[in-house]
């Protein structure tokens, strides 16, 4: 016995003394910082942390209720960084020190469409009803530009990306515009050159992940007959184009590589090939052979998705999900009996372009529906059964606990508002916004909550709107960071939280320089080409219009059609009469600026 | 009724007579109980019933089994909750601050604690153990962790500089 206890205790070297198995749950205990320096103690530490399936375990018990099916938010194989990054988020969500600024776009009234580009800091805003189009300043809301009615009279489709604009006309004209990478934004709107239409232009799909090379499709517009056309967005003008149908194509959305997904008002689906290819392009257009159950009459009010990393196309009608595989022709769909009122799909880069289950999570791509009641209810596309079912189903706070909201509808009983406004999401957070600047966070795979925050709202905005409920009308979050914007009404808030943030900041600018510098002479070169070619193009539409003495029509036919659409949004204001005199300024400013 | 003695023997040869639900918090000796006495505690007729159950433990020397029952005795009426559920909100939870007390010891008497903690099956023991050497790694440099640790640099610097890389990369994705 006595010779044995010796033995035991001259078996742990003073050196490493804690066996393996043992410093593993030592690990389970720290913090990120040190589960990033333990690689660099020593070679038998540095084995451990390449240890993916010790690390696996233990990212399962410190994440004991998220399942194995996640969103990753690190894109990687690696179970420790994915431990890492995950919980450093979480603590920036939590408890992160918040920076908030909040800036005022007034000249935009309000925003309808906004892209944000964390890499470059850049946030450009538009507001359909009007066509102005403001850029700043992502963080601070600096250098503003604005473009004031850039949305060509007869438009009856558009898209926007962070690096273009394209319009469609009832004429069957397409018009657009780089939107560059400074903050000088528009090189002005032109019309593109191509004849692929021959009636009214009833959708506009722009590739949203970058601006593409010249003689490449950057963007892809259908008709009312039933064929869609390329359009290279440097050139400003058509690449190609093919017949798919006799009826109105209702959606368009391709991954400009390989496919593109079309839906008619007919409900009918198809997938088209080879219209990318430089060589030989004859499109090949397949139909898919599934039943849907969407009603034709809803088909252009319809929200659809493409996940082509996983070939599922996402229709999301007025009270249900419906996820079609163009793989293998399934059908899945979910029905509730709320209206659904607004959805977000997770886009962590090239999550949509790509799949590599071997990711940690198995790489699933998430939806959010916002139902009209406020619940939140979240999906996987690519969960692989025959039933949809949520992963996630929250009522927010936010959505019963809205002073504003309560108050006003309270004493206004004819007043249909949903009880929550807005949802985002990321791989990590599920955001959702409410009235006059209200925004609450949740953990997208367990539902718990992370914060609230509120943006000041001015009471002599919401007196200019003439309402007292101003919804939040757009949520973006950076992808990877604890980050993001949330606009209502003009204002603009951008908000980050933790310090881990900065550094990580720094690190992408030090990146993006060369990139950027690159792409900047890029630009430069096809800007200047173009503003010359649009010069010439501008004096001779212009001298046309001042002969023909329709310029003055149009714009009065863009201010009718304005007035109309911000009637139609402000409906719920309290008190029309002083909304009346609102619009009535709002017209006498946009009729100066014309 | 009386309960049934239990002695526990060290590696070393010393005996600690306990009661049993002290005895109990390793569960270990709980499940070696259980196998001994097989649901006989209801029989009156026992004429063992005087004579204590000795319960070896090889791996654990006086020293650490003395530092172990006093923290099992600290423990005896307390229920520590089952597992896994909460496993969540007990990993982020701070030490305990008579656990911390407890633990204050050198760190080869830790490490021993631990290791018996480990071996006897006492998991809220073997938690706060290694939550105790956890934040002697907590905020420390690779080369402070070493001194503490007393282990050697076998990186090159080259090597180093790799892993350092690699890192943060890891974090830039």
């Amino acid at each position: 016995m006595e010779s044995n206890a010796a033995d035991q205790h001259e078996s742990h070297p003073p050196e490493s003394p804690l066996p393996l198995e043992l410093l593993m749950v030592v690990f389970r205990f720290l913090d990120p910082g040190s589960l990033k320096n333990m690689a660099l103690v020593c070679k038998t530490w540095y084995r451990l942390s390449k240890d993916n399936s010790m690390w696996m375990q233990i990212f399962k018990e410190r994440f004991s209720n998220i399942g194995s099916v996640f969103p990753r938010v690190s894109r990687t194989r690696l179970w420790r960084t994915e431990l890492i990054e995950r919980e450093t988020l979480i603590k920036n969500w939590k408890k992160g020190k918040g920076v908030h600024n909040t800036y005022n776009l007034e000249s935009l009234f309000y925003t309808t469409d906004l892209q944000c580009d964390f890499k470059t800091n850049r946030l450009i805003s538009l507001n359909k009803n009007t066509g102005n189009l403001v850029t700043c300043s992502l963080n601070n809301g600096a250098n503003v530009d604005l473009q004031p009615s850039t949305i060509p009279s007869g438009t009856t489709a558009y898209a926007m990306s962070k690096h273009s604009i394209v319009f469609g006309r009832w004429d069957s004209k397409v018009y657009g515009s780089l939107l560059n990478h400074k903050n000088i934004l528009l090189s002005g709107i032109k019309e593109f050159k191509g004849t692929g239409h021959r009636g009214m232009v009833t959708c506009v799909n722009v590739n949203q992940t970058e601006l593409g090379k010249e003689g490449k499709i950057g963007a892809i517009t259908g008709d009312e007959n039933g064929t869609i056309v390329g359009w290279d967005l440097k050139k400003g003008a058509q690449v190609a184009q093919c017949k798919i149908c006799d009826a109105t194509i209702a959606k368009v959305d391709s991954d400009y590589k390989d496919v593109i997904v079309v839906l008619d008002t007919q409900g009918a689906l198809y997938v088209v090939r080879n219209m990318f290819s430089v060589f030989d392009c004859t499109p090949r257009v397949h139909e898919l052979q599934v039943s849907l159950e969407i009603s034709p009459q809803n088909v252009m009010f319809m929200k659809m998705y493409v996940d082509y990393g996983d070939c599922n196309i996402v229709l999301i009608d007025e009270n249900a999900v419906e996820i079609i595989s163009y793989r293998d022709n399934l059908v899945r769909r979910f029905v509730t009996d709320e209206t659904i009122y607004k959805s977000s799909l997770e886009q962590n880069g090239t999550a949509l372009t790509k799949r590599d289950a071997e990711l940690v999570g198995t790489d699933p791509l998430f939806l959010a529906i916002l139902l009209k009641s406020g619940r939140v209810l979240v999906f996987n596309v690519r969960a692989y059964e025959y039933q949809i079912r949520p992963v996630l189903d929250i009522l927010p706070r936010l959505a019963y606990e809205d002073d504003d909201y309560q108050r006003v509808v309270a004493v206004n009983q004819n007043v249909d508002l949903p009880a929550l406004s807005e949802v985002a999401i990321n791989s990590l957070v599920v955001a959702v916004g409410s009235y006059n600047g209200k925004i609450e966070f949740y953990d997208i795979t367990t539902g718990e909550f992370f914060r609230k925050i509120a943006i000041k709202s001015s009471s002599k905005m919401l007196q200019q709107v003439g309402s007292q409920l101003l919804p939040i009308t757009n949520i973006v979050m950076d992808q990877s960071l604890s980050a993001g914007v949330v606009a209502y009404g003009s204002m603009v808030q951008f908000f980050k939280f933790g310090d881990f943030y900065k550094e990580l900041e720094a690190k992408r600018k030090r990146k993006n320089f060369k990139e950027r510098k690159y792409s900047n002479n890029h630009i430069k070169e096809a800007i200047k080409d173009y503003e010359y070619e649009l010069q010439e193009e501008a004096q001779t539409v212009s001298r046309i219009q001042k002969y023909n003495g329709d310029h003055l029509e149009d714009s009065d036919e863009e201010l009718q059609m304005a007035l109309a659409l911000s009637m139609s949004i402000n409906e719920t204001s309290v008190d029309s009469q002083e909304q009346d005199e609102d619009l009535l300024v709002a017209i006498e400013l946009s009729k100066q600026i014309i | 009724m009386t309960e049934r003695k239990i002695i526990i023997i060290t590696s070393d040869g010393d005996k600690f007579p306990v009661e049993r639900k002290v005895a109990e918090k390793s569960i270990l000796i709980k499940n070696m109980l259980k196998n001994l006495l097989p649901a006989e505690e209801e029989e009156e007729d026992d004429e063992d019933e005087d004579e204590p159950i000795e319960v070896p433990t090889q791996n654990v020397r006086s020293a650490v089994m003395k530092n172990i029952l006093e923290w099992c005795d600290h423990y005896k009426d307390y229920n520590f909750p089952d597992d896994e559920q909460d496993d969540d909100s007990k990993k982020s939870a701070p030490i305990d601050a008579w656990d911390k007390n407890f633990l204050n010891v050198d760190q080869e008497m830790l490490y021993e604690i631990i290791l018996a903690a480990n071996y006897l099956n006492i998991k809220p023991l073997l938690n706060a153990g290694c939550k105790v050497v956890a934040e002697m790694i907590r905020g420390k440099s690779p080369e402070e962790i070493r001194k503490t640790f007393n282990i050697v640099n076998d990186f090159t610097p080259e090597e180093e500089a790799a892993i350092r890389r690699e890192n943060e990369w890891a974090e830039d994705r």
